[in-house]
């Protein structure tokens, strides 16, 4: 990985995995994008380019630095709802541990927790056609960043990865079928499991009013999966692929010891 | 998030300013529960002063619009700009509302 000097920031926070905390969380998240578009800025020609190419419909268009910020930003407040909402359902509070690194390269968002593992298998794709109250986020984080690592623990560790620059589009393109991903979830069918009749957009054969389940009654998608990379069953450092598909490979560490404070601090090495 | 509903005659406008996620949209859905008990026609949502939106929030607003088409009326969206925009668009919502 190269490296340039004065472009390496990191910042992060604890704060109990619960929706109370989510502004804050998001707060952070938001100053470490600004951050690291300061840092272009201030340490030389910006790296991140500026992306609106047309590429396909599903992607977030990304034609300015707002755009890089409300996309990763967008990608984890998903995540921060999924981990307060499913993975400490049922739990006695505790904490989710975020750390946001960056350099001129990319943007990592590192979120360590100790509740409830899923299994991205389980998780179906939303049917966009269908209009879908719910199911949405993973969709979401998986459109906004370049790459997401999944290790179910604990601790489990979710990294949100987001590349300073892309060559074209928003997504990678499918991960080799070597490596242990969720691409292939089968998609909702035309029905889903809310009763809805699916139909094409425009249409309004849903109709259905509110019924929702305990689950969806705190508003959040029941998506903790699907099209997720797993993290290797490394146990102590967590390591892995950066570079998306740039092809490039980083190794960023990531503590993941239980209990441990991660990051009260906000260091920029110059 | 704050809102604010305005009643003309038939026309309901909905202004919806803040964050519309997952902390704020259990408040929306009461908003939407209200507006499908009093059978409004038409619902526009008023989205120039809402900065962020989520999932969640996405969701309340598909609930509006399935729940007020399923009493025959209708919902428009206007203003819509920025990561809220985005967001739309990245759920093809943006050929359910012109965004």
């Amino acid at each position: 990985m190269t490296t340039v000097p004065g472009a390496y920031g990191v910042v992060g926070l604890r704060v109990p995995g619960a929706l109370a905390y989510r502004h804050l969380a998001i707060r952070l998240v938001s100053t470490a994008c600004k951050m690291a578009l300061e840092s272009d800025s201030r340490d030389g020609p910006a790296s991140h380019v500026s992306h609106d190419s047309g590429g396909p419909a599903s992607h977030v268009s990304h034609d300015s630095d707002g755009d890089f910020e409300a996309e990763v930003v967008s990608a984890f407040g998903e995540a921060f709802n999924n981990i307060a909402v499913h993975g400490y359902d049922g739990l006695a509070p505790q904490p989710v541990q975020i750390e946001v690194d960056w350099d001129h390269e990319k943007l990592v968002i590192t979120c360590v927790d100790n509740g409830h593992t899923f299994d991205p298998e389980t998780v179906a794709l939303p049917d966009l056609d269908a209009l879908p109250e719910h199911g949405m986020g993973l969709f979401i984080m998986r459109s906004c960043m370049d790459q997401i690592d999944y290790r179910p623990g604990p601790p489990n560790v979710l990294r949100l990865i987001k590349l300073r620059s892309r060559r074209d589009g928003l997504l990678p393109p499918p991960p080799p079928s070597s490596s242990r991903v969720f691409e292939g979830v089968t998609a909702r069918p035309a029905a889903d499991d809310e009763g809805h009749a699916g139909g094409r957009v425009g249409g309004h054969a849903g109709g259905r009013a509110g019924g929702v389940d305990s689950d969806k009654d705190a508003g959040v998608d029941s998506d903790r999966g699907s099209g997720v990379d797993l993290i290797p069953p490394a146990n102590e450092s967590c390591t892995g692929p950066a570079g998306g598909r740039s092809g490039s490979r980083a190794r960023i560490p990531v503590t993941t010891t239980p209990g441990e404070d991660l990051m009260v601090e906000s260091s920029r090495r110059r | 998030m704050n809102h604010k509903r305005i009643d003309i005659e038939d026309e309901t406008t909905l202004e919806i300013e803040g964050t519309l996620d997952a902390v704020t949209a259990p408040d929306l859905r009461t908003v939407v529960d209200q507006l499908v008990a009093d059978r409004r026609p038409s619902v526009t949502l008023e989205l120039s002063s809402l900065r962020l939106i989520d999932s969640s929030g996405v969701g309340v607003i598909v609930s509006l619009f399935k729940r007020i088409r399923a009493n025959g009326g209708q919902v428009k969206i206007v203003g819509l700009r920025d990561q809220p925009r985005a967001i739309f668009r990245l759920l093809r919502l943006d050929r359910v509302f012109p965004v």
